[in-house]
């Protein structure tokens, strides 16, 4: 039979845990929001289609907290960098002067592209990486894919899916290269 | 014995669980359970002590995440358990005269009870940590309402503002918030 403590021990538990999850929801809707407004004015209101990938992905964050949030506040900058990425960088063939040349692949979809920008944006991502203990890097840099994840997702819009799931695809990638690569340097410092 | 770490890592360890570090919740609960159902026992007796630490406990860490890294844990943790148990001893007064509701938010065994005298020290120490938190014009001007230092010259609408402000940010060292 379960003790008075076992019992509250678990009630308490709870409690924790939802306490957490009721805030981490009104962070990310105040995320969310200016998110909204942002994807609103860069990219157009089709955007806001995602916003509850947003949502969900900054409450899950918000709730777990620690180093995956630590991660994903810095991560946020790069998802907003990613916004005002033009759409004329992630499909060079869109851009008006590759049109007026008469290059006619606007309909088709180019992931490579777009996972190239994502790379480099997910790479430069290591000025922002959180000095995190070591054995808490591998879940500060998903925070960071996450927090960037989150606010991408707006961007991708307008693309086509393949366009999309090269820009978070190459985000992810350059995420954890810069994560490793931070790693490798603060193992040559020490 | 009221847990077995100090203070100091208790505040530690709720800072630590506000950030969201879940190995800090087992150590702090071992310390803090005990510490609720000796409050709860003096203030609703033994039959009641356990429901009534639950639901202060429930309370305590549904708010963990409020809590600000650097302050004093236990005034805060002492308020929000004392307002839950009140809320507590009230409800099974209901029903009851006003006389009977007052003694119901009394202590429920003598002022010599050593479970109550713990209780009490620690209440005193915790209040104390959270004055010593306030700043020096917060802190004076509580001393003096508690009859510990002089009034200062001035007057006196100024004073009562002067209080009035230390209230404030004492509640709000207490996990209130400025219009509780």
């Amino acid at each position: 039979m379960e003790t008075d403590q076992g019992r509250a021990r678990r009630a308490a538990r709870r409690a924790y845990e939802l306490g957490r999850l009721r805030a981490g929801l009104g962070r990310a809707l105040v995320v969310a929001a200016a998110a909204a407004g942002a994807a609103a004015i860069v990219v157009g209101w089709r955007a806001t289609a995602w916003l509850p990938v947003t949502v969900v992905v900054w409450t899950l964050v918000e709730w777990r907290g620690a180093w995956l949030r630590e991660g994903a506040r810095r991560g946020l900058l790069a998802g907003l960098a990613s916004l005002f990425l033009p759409l004329s960088i992630l499909r060079p063939c869109c851009s008006p002067e590759a049109m007026a040349s008469g290059m006619a692949c606007c309909d088709k979809a180019m992931p490579s592209t777009c996972a190239a920008v994502g790379a480099l944006l997910g790479l430069s991502l290591a000025l922002l990486l959180p000095r995190a203990p070591r054995e808490r890097r591998l879940e500060t840099a998903l925070g960071m894919a996450l927090g960037t994840g989150a606010l991408a997702t707006l961007r991708c819009g307008p693309l086509l899916l393949g366009e999309a799931a090269g820009l978070l695809g190459g985000l992810a990638a350059g995420v954890v290269a810069a994560g490793l690569a931070r790693a490798w340097m603060d193992r040559r410092e020490a | 014995m009221l847990g077995e770490l100090d203070e100091g890592e208790l505040d530690h360890l709720m800072a630590r669980l506000a950030q969201g570090e879940r190995d800090a919740f087992d150590p702090l609960f071992r310390a803090l359970h005990p510490r609720a159902l000796r409050f709860a026992g003096a203030r609703v007796g033994p039959d009641r002590a356990a429901d009534a630490a639950q639901a202060a406990l429930v309370r305590v860490f549904s708010r963990a995440g409020e809590f600000t890294a650097g302050r004093p844990v236990l005034p805060w943790f002492y308020a929000i358990v004392a307002n839950e148990v009140r809320a507590i001893a009230r409800k099974g007064g209901a029903g009851r005269k006003q006389a009977e509701l007052s003694a119901a938010e009394a202590w429920a065994v003598t002022p010599d009870d050593p479970e109550r005298l713990l209780v009490e020290r620690e209440l005193g120490r915790a209040l104390e940590r959270a004055l010593a938190s306030l700043d020096d014009g917060s802190a004076a001007a509580i001393a003096v309402v508690l009859g510990r230092s002089a009034t200062p010259e001035v007057s006196s609408p100024a004073f009562r503002k002067r209080v009035s402000r230390a209230y404030a940010r004492l509640r709000l060292l207490l996990g209130g918030s400025d219009g509780d």
